[in-house]
């Protein structure tokens, strides 16, 4: 901090030869003392995109300085990190992190350490989606036809070697099937499976929830440790003694060697603005508000560590890392 | 018709909307025509407004920038030869040599006349057959996307009035850059040598800006004093009657497939522009003549990608499916008004659809106004001495290429394709071949193999599909055709040359 | 040095390159859920093609500039041509080192320098108009994408990231 606090008069007297933009070192009480920016690894519109923005909306009013949303795409998100990590840690630079973070990590391209976890916001669910004259009406028969015709039936899925193949990886070997996964983008993925050229698709709920309303998908299963309310009759994986409720989470991360005065004044931000009534209706909107559950720097902690732990065995298991 | 006239109400009664539609052409316009901006910098920078405004205007707004941008990316591209936006790729490659030619108005009121047609063709489709196309879009599988991708990189054999095994080369070329980076499939790095930040892969919009615009500014700077690329007349004009019935073969044949292949998830105006563009060649008598400044070379293009963007909505409001990154945007912009996007739309959202159709159309006449008065203020920039355009070219596609991302390895890949760009000119390998190769290729990967797992590698069961088959078939056809068609040409003018020779 | 010897050389290194490429996909790791399309399969494929049409590209090549050695070499490059290439070197080179400066110094500073550098390069335009038009043109474009875009700008490292702080 020091070296930040000096270097900043020096340079503009170098440099400016004038004291107009110098005003005095930054106390930490003023923190966030300018606007905060989030980077991440998804395209503009996206559902990481709008999860930033839904959150800076709130944050703005609460703490008078915008957050701002940096996408910085491709490569698996390697160069999201590194330009994270190229910036000074001064509790202005932030990170929204995913299960993808914590692959790459298990997959050697990143290092978890790099992060101070800040808030875990969002927590969704994924359903196995067939078509409507698919002949598959429940989990069962899908998960029969898939033991007795190995490889037989094709789950289209978004991403390669992302969180859904692992995820629909992991299903395979709970339920001692073999299935085959085709990746795709994620519109492709709907389009083919509408379209009958695969079985099934692998989606969360929030995004398949138009071609539900509309009777064009009917739900299978669904990963989580309860049943969605909207959907009573669709099974748990859980229940059928499959454990597989891996889910697609959305947290803030800060640099790991920001202070954790900062980390706790974000946090109180953070978690008053989720808690206000337009963050709700986002969520709402979303279809994200049934296992969202906001965790703290700590409790964050512990789930990452135990992500890690999942996510390694299930790689390991399926032969992507030795 | 109600609908219609309840939407148009919609629209007219307020001025905010007649207002939105118009600046949302304009900064469209703008967008597309900064190199390094694309549509979809400044549709991303609309989004925070989506939130405010009620959905159909969000709508309207987006639909409006997605429509200007399209058309803008030509502007640069005719002028300077940089495509402002990767749509506007193929246009550089016929407009900016006929403007080199002196006949840069003439390119542009091509560019801008074909726009329109293309534009109002896509948005009637959009309007009038939405629900069958997206039936038909669905008909689309892997093995279909694979023979689309490869019919269009067949046309490589018949371009460049030069030697065949060039083409070939050049559109291999870009073939094996597009593998760099991450396997589609298995996600495995390709080619990174070590370098995690190789994993991004060459983006397509860095190399379309470093072999156009760099190769273009240090070939300029390369010339020292000579002056003979100056452009003088500007003064756009739309084509005359007849020259647009010369072209109309073109345009109704470019416009057809930029609604269709826009229709289809996962691709759009990009693709349409490059498969319209091979189609051209191959339909044209004259194939050689393409790359030199002939008309529909600009024709196709521009047609076909704004064509896409009316078949482009087709997904979306007919299924809820976003097939391009803008109207992924859309999608999220629905979404925070509280409309689920889904087959349903259509019926429960009639106003926020029909209002739509009719801001596009709108938006599509406004551009033909508005964009003959925008290529006007670019070309004074013409007139303004190279050492201050050269360097500022350069900074400006620095700048949008990180804009984009925020990452600094594309500029990086933009710059080495800056020598790249210069390297293929000079020795004589044909660019768009080798762009036709960087921006089908992936495609052709990912979709053959993505059928041959849903095959189980059997890979007659893959081709063994209607439209594959015939796709495939026309590839092969055309393949054989465009070498016959070289060897024709190669002929002819070796007989030339031994005339020449015996006359001396 | 004759144009064919030129045009021979590069059609032998994209054969070369594309052989190596080909040798590359060939160690790529072994995906066990993707056997037959793994990720060597497309490359193998492309490199593949590419070895054999530039290989032919040579063998043309090496055939005319046998033909050609019965000719006297009029085809040669003259001094224009390295005019030419010095010009383009130049500015290659000074485009590689704004390039490196981007990101280390930041957008400004770096691209007042670069202005100043290429435009003196150029032949065209008056000495004092290049010398106003590099900072009145950087800060235009500042203005645009920092605060009327908020679109991001490299700040540079270090002491040039605080610098930039100040003014975006």
């Amino acid at each position: 901090m020091t070296f930040h606090t000096t270097m900043k008069p020096a340079a503009i007297a170098a440099l400016l030869g004038s004291s107009l933009l110098a005003g005095p070192a930054l106390a930490q009480d003023d923190y966030p003392s300018r606007s905060v920016e989030v980077v991440h690894q998804y395209g503009p519109g996206g559902g990481t995109d709008r999860f930033v923005r839904a959150v800076a909306q709130p944050f703005e009013e609460i703490t008078g300085e915008s957050m701002v949303s940096i996408s910085v795409q491709g490569g698996g998100g390697i160069p999201a990190v590194v330009n994270f990590t190229q910036r000074p840690a001064d509790g202005h630079s932030l990170m929204a992190i995913s299960p993808a973070q914590i692959i790459a990590h298990v997959q050697g391209r990143i290092d978890m350490a790099d992060f101070k976890p800040l808030a875990r916001v969002q927590y969704d669910q994924a359903l196995i989606w067939v078509p409507a004259d698919s002949e598959f009406e429940t989990i069962d028969q899908f998960v029969q036809h898939a033991k007795d015709n190995p490889g037989d039936l094709k789950i289209a899925l978004s991403g390669a070697a992302g969180f859904d193949e692992i995820t629909v990886g992991l299903f395979g070997l709970e339920a001692e099937a073999d299935f085959g996964t085709v990746p795709f983008s994620s519109s492709e993925m709907v389009s083919n499976t509408l379209g009958g050229q695969v079985d099934a698709m692998f989606e969360e709920y929030g995004p398949a929830r138009g071609l539900y309303d509309s009777g064009d998908m009917r739900p299978l299963v669904v990963f989580s440790e309860e049943r969605l309310p909207v959907l009573e009759d669709v099974p748990t994986a859980t229940e059928k003694g499959w454990d597989v409720t891996l889910g697609r989470w959305r947290a803030f991360a800060m640099q790991a060697e920001d202070s954790a005065e900062n980390a706790e004044t974000l946090y109180a931000d953070i978690e008053e603005a989720v808690a206000t009534e337009s963050y709700k209706k986002f969520e709402e909107q979303n279809a994200l508000q049934y296992r969202s559950e906001l965790l703290g720097p700590d409790e964050f902690q512990t789930f990452i560590d135990g992500e890690i732990e999942t996510y390694t065995t299930v790689l390991r298991e399926l032969g992507y890392i030795e | 018709m109600a609908e219609y006239l309840d939407a148009l109400t919609y629209i007219v009664s307020s001025p905010t909307n007649l207002f939105f539609i118009v600046f949302s052409v304009i900064w469209g316009i703008a967008f597309g025509s900064v190199p390094g901006l694309t549509g979809i910098v400044g549709v991303a920078l609309l989004i925070p407004f989506t939130y405010a405004f009620e959905s159909e205007q969000s709508l309207l707004l987006l639909g409006g920038v997605y429509v200007g941008a399209t058309f803008g990316g030509s502007i640069s591209a005719i002028l300077f030869n940089t495509p402002g936006s990767p749509e506007a790729a193929c246009t550089a490659l016929d407009g900016y040599p006929m403007a080199k030619r002196g006949e840069a108005g003439k390119a542009l009121g091509i560019a801008l006349a074909s726009s329109a047609i293309g534009g109002i063709f896509g948005t009637a489709v959009l309007m009038l057959l939405a629900p069958p196309m997206a039936q038909l879009a669905l008909e689309f599988g892997p093995p279909e996307y694979f023979a689309l991708a490869v019919l269009g990189i067949s046309a490589i054999a018949s371009i460049g009035g030069g030697s065949v095994l060039k083409g070939l080369t050049a559109g291999l070329i870009g073939l094996g850059i597009a593998t760099v980076g991450l396997d589609p499939i298995t996600g495995m790095g390709r080619y990174t040598f070590g370098n995690n930040m190789l994993l991004t892969g060459i983006s397509f919009v860095p190399v379309i800006i470093g072999t156009f615009a760099m190769a273009e500014v240090l070939t300029r700077v390369g010339e020292g004093n000579k002056s003979s690329t100056a452009i003088t007349d500007v003064s756009t004009k739309l084509p005359s009657r007849k020259e647009m019935k010369d072209s109309s073969g073109t345009l109704a044949r470019s416009s057809v497939i930029g609604a269709i292949i826009g229709a289809l998830p996962g691709v759009g105006a990009t693709t349409a522009s490059f498969i319209s563009y091979s189609e051209a060649v191959r339909w044209s008598r004259h194939p050689e003549k393409f790359g030199t400044g002939v008309a529909e070379g600009i024709a196709a293009p521009e047609s076909a990608n704004n064509s896409a963007v009316g078949g482009s909505m087709i997904p979306l409001l007919a299924l809820g499916i976003p097939g391009s990154a803008t109207t992924a945007v859309m999608l999220g912009g629905l979404t925070v008004h509280g409309i689920i996007p889904g087959p349903l739309l259509m019926e429960q959202n009639t106003r926020l659809v029909y209002s739509v159709f009719i801001a596009m159309m709108f938006a599509n006449i406004l551009m033909l106004a508005f964009g003959v008065r925008a290529a006007r203020y670019f070309a004074l920039i013409l007139t303004v001495p190279y050492a201050y355009v050269g360097p500022a070219i350069i900074v400006m596609c620095m700048t949008g290429v990180y804009g984009l991302n925020g990452n600094m390895v594309d500029i990086g890949v933009m710059l080495a394709f800056g020598v790249v760009g210069v390297l293929l000119r000079v020795m004589k390998y044909p660019v768009a071949s080798f762009i036709i190769g960087l921006v089908l290729g992936p495609i052709a990967e990912k979709s053959l193999r993505q059928g041959l797992i849903i095959a189980d590698q059997n890979y007659l069961e893959f081709a063994a599909r209607p439209i594959t088959a015939a796709l495939l078939l026309l590839s092969l056809a055309s393949l054989l055709y465009g070498f016959y068609g070289q060897y024709k040409l190669a002929r002819e003018r070796r007989n030339a040359t031994t005339v020449a020779d015996t006359a001396d | 040095m004759s144009k064919n010897i030129i045009e021979f050389s590069f059609a032998l290194g994209l054969f070369a390159v594309s052989v190596w490429f080909w040798l590359i996909a060939d160690g790529f790791p072994v995906s066990p859920r993707y056997e037959g399309i793994d990720t060597d399969f497309w490359p193998k494929i492309t490199f593949g093609l590419m070895a054999l049409t530039s290989g032919l590209v040579a063998l043309g090549s090496l055939r005319d500039m046998l033909a050609a050695r019965r000719v006297p070499a009029s085809t040669s490059v003259n001094p224009a041509d390295w005019g030419t290439i010095g010009r383009m070197s130049a500015m290659g080179l000074l485009v590689l080192f704004y390039f490196i400066a981007f990101g280390k110094v930041g957008f400004v500073l770096s691209t007042i320098v670069f202005l100043w550098a290429a435009s003196a390069m150029i032949p065209s335009g008056r000495f004092w108009v290049k010398v106003a038009f590099a900072p009145i043109f950087t800060a235009l474009l500042t203005l645009l994408f920092a605060y009327g875009l908020s679109l991001p700008l490299p700040r540079g490292v270090g002491p040039f990231y605080e610098l930039s702080l100040l003014l975006y």
